[in-house]
């Protein structure tokens, strides 16, 4: 019986462990299915995506203008994207690079995530997202 | 009835004080037998006992389930000399030190005063009480005795009795402490499987929460943009100075700007403007007290682009639905 005790008490410890790891999951999955039932209560959204290598080709027709000093590729709930960093000398004026930006962003899925603006200089950090596993 | 198979006598008594050698017997009878001994040890070898105050009574034959220790009858015990006259002649016993001490005389014993009791051979006092049935005590009342007796055990049936349900305890309990280890071990292992299967709907539940946003990609977007003329709106108050440098950081959350002014009054005038506009500023003065640096620090919350009637909703959510994304659930 003390044998049975020594091998059964670990076990209905890790029995323990597990039904609180268990417990932990259900409740993860509970939100995901919450959050999951949300997001389709909202419409769904048209848009154009590149491939991955598509996507390159881009940031390599971007550099002929922009100085990439970063590309990193990474993913999030959004899905996989390279992200970059442009160093932009405004020859032109703010209100050209802005309406650049700003056209970039309409055609593909791209987010600027942080500005740096020293002097005569514009640093950009943004992420392009490519076609993912999803879509 | 009473049964003497001692010292090579073999005879039956009746309640009337006859002998037979042979009788056929149902009911409460009492036995004696050459093996009998009084021992102080639990013997494995006999198979019958019954237990006094002195040790264990021993003996190897009984004839029933009925048999009666002629030993316990007689209340045997130190001190005293019991026995029985029978078709003239007397059987008396008596226990000295835990043995038993014996005597059966020859026949034609007629009278207690033709008795010779012992005494020096057994090293007992002359004074030791005696009772006989048959001389001082009634014979029938020996008869009396052997029915209140308990029956011998048949310590075989007691041990297997015991046997039998220590074997059973036994296997119960092994079987118990079996199913209790099967029981463990297949609780363990469902829940295991429960777990695994919870990780992998979680796993799917994770990768179908990523597609959802990815369908609404240009809305998840709009969320986490910084967007630069926003950026420029928000430090609007700022154009009619003039700076030596301007370093501006923006991200999703703050704006921050780093201007150095040319002369102390312009710095006080932007930051009266600062105060105005609700932004936090703070000037600090350098090169002597020439020139100043003003920090500015603004909250960004830019307005999102309308994609969907509940966008502003939407992106107030994106936090929480990209920290569940990262949820590591293993």
């Amino acid at each position: 019986m003390i044998i049975t005790a020594n091998f059964i008490i670990p076990r209905l410890n890790e029995i323990s462990k597990i039904t609180k790891k268990y417990a932990e999951a259900k409740q993860t999955m509970n939100e995901f299915e919450n959050a999951i039932k949300e997001l389709k209560s909202y419409p769904e959204i048209p848009y154009y995506i590149n491939s991955e290598s598509d996507t390159k080709l881009l940031l390599k027709k971007i550099s002929r203008e922009f100085v990439l000093s970063e590309i990193n590729p990474g993913e999030d709930i959004g899905g996989k994207y390279i992200e970059f960093r442009w160093q932009i000398n405004p020859y032109d004026s703010l209100k050209n690079i802005i309406l650049y930006l700003y056209n970039i962003k309409k055609l593909f899925p791209v987010c600027y995530q942080s500005y740096e603006i020293i002097s005569n200089t514009i640093v950009v950090k943004g992420r392009i997202y490519y076609q993912s596993f999803h879509t | 009835m009473i049964y003497i198979n001692y010292k090579r006598e073999r005879f039956w008594i009746t309640p009337d004080g006859k002998i037979y050698p042979e009788i056929s017997i149902s009911g409460p009878h009492a036995v004696l037998t050459d093996s009998s001994t009084f021992k102080n040890v639990d013997d494995e070898n006999y198979l019958y006992y019954n237990k006094t105050q002195n040790g264990y009574f021993l003996e190897n034959e009984i004839i029933n389930n009925e048999s009666r220790s002629l030993l316990e009858v007689l209340g045997l015990q130190e001190g005293v000399i019991v026995g029985i006259y029978v078709s003239n002649r007397i059987l008396i016993f008596t226990l000295v030190n835990g043995v038993i001490k014996s005597r059966f005389s020859p026949e034609n014993i007629f009278s207690p005063q033709d008795i010779v009791y012992p005494y020096e051979e057994w090293g007992i006092p002359e004074n030791t009480p005696v009772k006989i049935y048959g001389i001082n005590i009634p014979f029938n009342e020996l008869f009396i005795r052997i029915e209140q007796t308990k029956p011998l055990k048949n310590r075989e049936k007691v041990r297997e009795k015991y046997k039998l349900i220590q074997n059973i305890v036994s296997i119960g309990l092994i079987v118990l402490a079996l199913a209790v280890l099967g029981f463990t071990e297949f609780l363990v292992s469902y829940k295991n499987s429960q777990y695994k299967e919870i990780i992998k709907k979680t796993g799917n539940a994770r990768m179908e929460l990523s597609k959802e946003i990815q369908l609404r990609l240009p809305a998840y977007l709009e969320c986490i943009d910084t967007p630069l003329d926003k950026v420029f709106q928000e430090i609007s108050f700022m154009e009619n100075f003039n700076y030596s440098t301007v370093n501006i950081s923006a991200n999703g959350k703050q704006i921050q700007v780093k201007a150095d002014v040319n002369n102390p009054e312009t710095a006080y005038m932007l930051k009266e403007m600062a105060i105005k506009k609700g932004v936090s500023i703070e000037l600090n003065l350098t090169q002597g007290g020439n020139n100043v640096q003003a920090i500015i620090t603004k909250n960004f919350e830019p307005q999102k682009e309308i994609l969907f009637p509940d966008s502003n909703k939407f992106c107030s959510r994106i936090d929480y639905y990209s920290k569940l994304y990262n949820t590591q659930v293993k």
